[in-house]
């Protein structure tokens, strides 16, 4: 069938097996490879992408039920206000060991500030309670969403 | 992969048709969270979807007088996120807030929660333990059935496979009224329950009535605990009844050992739950 996407403000129009899943458009048909797969089950949160304004996990998105709709993948994060204040706070705290999950951690990241502009701890932790990092460097991460919310703010 | 013939309608009514024409080897997708792997893993291999998720008239969240209405669509997050919820079925919140991640919830739907039947779904002992009511529709008819009693098995409950769900209802907690969710998993979050229990009952000083008590993951279904709940009523609350009651959940829990746990701690555990909960939204104000 024909899928149409709108992924990081661009029109696209694709032929796609139904039961392919939106990751497997992204990497493999758009060459989007920032989102990564994980677990391919829900359980790690590496596919993360925002879906009409939504974290959702990719790998659970069968193409046919993505037609139509909006998608921000970590490539375009860029060009968003929030989404650049954390790229650069995550840098800057050194929240990046083997960087596999972070795409993943930034998206949920960039869903979390999209709706708790100045987070608590406790308010991080359950945005980011998504995603895995097996380095678990994961205090390094919550700085960097403090950071950037301090930096978005001021 | 064999391609798989996927119906995406726009309207409950189109919807229906397509259910009652596919008939067999039609399978109902709404998130898709737990079909998804299913499919892409083998396990579950359908000759068509039908993908409801684009069924909008099915995702609300309205007060209709003492009731609350929720279309069997409307995601676990907006659920969990609702004012309205929060206010009145605070329990719910508690329960769906441990249902996977932030991004699964939303995704996934609290129609698909329950008619997925699986014994450790964390929306279901809240929804059990309100005595929600479901509304189930087919081309035929529409009937409303109580949810407790709705499940057989794991994976098997009391729809037929011409019927969707589309709405939750359950009457609102007032502002006497207590409850709680409590369940243990090996994580915080993103883990599944090995132990789950909901609580709901009246208040007035420490006298409790109107109890309802709900186990979810220690039994092939989510189950009442009766006993529990009789046992309670009418009583005043003090850590002694806690404890007595604690040991007739125990009781009333019929676990078996798997891969996440044993029988015996999690029957132990509903007990434990259950005194936690109780200690919790009885001794804090």
């Amino acid at each position: 069938m024909t899928i149409k996407l709108k992924v990081n403000g661009k029109n696209v129009e694709l032929e796609a097996s139904p039961t392919r899943t939106l990751l497997d458009i992204l990497r493999e048909e758009l060459g989007l490879t920032g989102t990564k797969e994980g677990c391919r089950k829900g359980e790690c949160g590496a596919c993360t992408v925002l879906m009409n304004g939504k974290a959702v996990l990719s790998c659970l998105v069968l193409a046919v039920q993505a037609d139509g709709s909006e998608v921000i993948t970590v490539e375009g994060l860029e060009k968003d206000r929030i989404g650049k204040a954390l790229q650069d706070a995550y840098v800057d705290a050194g929240a990046v060991q083997c960087g596999y999950c972070i795409p993943g951690f930034l998206m949920s990241s960039r869903a979390l500030l999209a709706e708790t502009p100045d987070p608590t701890l406790g308010e991080i932790k359950e945005g980011l309670s998504g995603n895995i990092c097996r380095c678990t460097g994961y205090t390094k991460i919550f700085d960097a969403v403090k950071l950037a919310a301090k930096r978005l703010a001021t | 992969m064999r391609e798989i013939k996927t119906y995406s309608p726009r309207s409950l009514e189109k919807a229906l048709d397509i259910l009652t024409e596919q008939a067999a080897g039609v399978k109902v997708i709404a998130g898709g969270t737990d079909l998804v792997v299913q499919v892409l893993e083998r396990k579950k291999d359908p000759r068509s979807l039908l993908d409801i998720s684009r069924l909008e008239e099915l995702s609300y969240i309205r007060e209709d007088g003492d009731r609350i209405r929720i279309g069997a669509l409307t995601t676990q997050r907006e659920v969990e996120k609702s004012p309205l919820v929060t206010a009145h079925a605070p329990l719910l919140c508690e329960g769906i807030r441990l249902v996977g991640s932030p991004q699964l919830r939303n995704s996934c739907t609290l129609g698909g929660n329950i008619i997925n039947a699986s014994p450790v779904a964390d929306s279901v002992p809240p929804l059990m333990a309100l005595d929600a009511e479901l509304t189930l529709r087919s081309v035929y008819n529409e009937r409303r059935v109580p949810l407790r009693g709705f499940f057989n098995g794991p994976g098997d409950c009391g729809i037929e496979p011409y019927e969707l769900l589309v709405e939750i209802s359950f009457a609102k907690l007032g502002p006497g009224h207590v409850s709680f969710y409590e369940r243990l998993g090996q994580r915080k979050f993103l883990s599944i329950s090995k132990v789950g229990v909901a609580f709901k009952a009246a208040r007035e000083g420490a006298g409790l009535s109107d109890v309802a008590v709900s186990l979810g993951a220690v039994a092939p279904t989510v189950i009442l605990a009766p006993r529990t709940a009789a046992f309670l009523e009418g009583k005043e609350y003090s850590a002694a009844v806690a404890g007595e009651a604690a040991l007739i959940a125990e009781e009333e829990s019929r676990a078996i050992t798997d891969i996440r746990s044993t029988s015996s701690y999690r029957d132990r555990m509903a007990g434990a739950l259950l005194l936690r909960g109780l200690a919790r939204v009885m001794e804090s104000n």
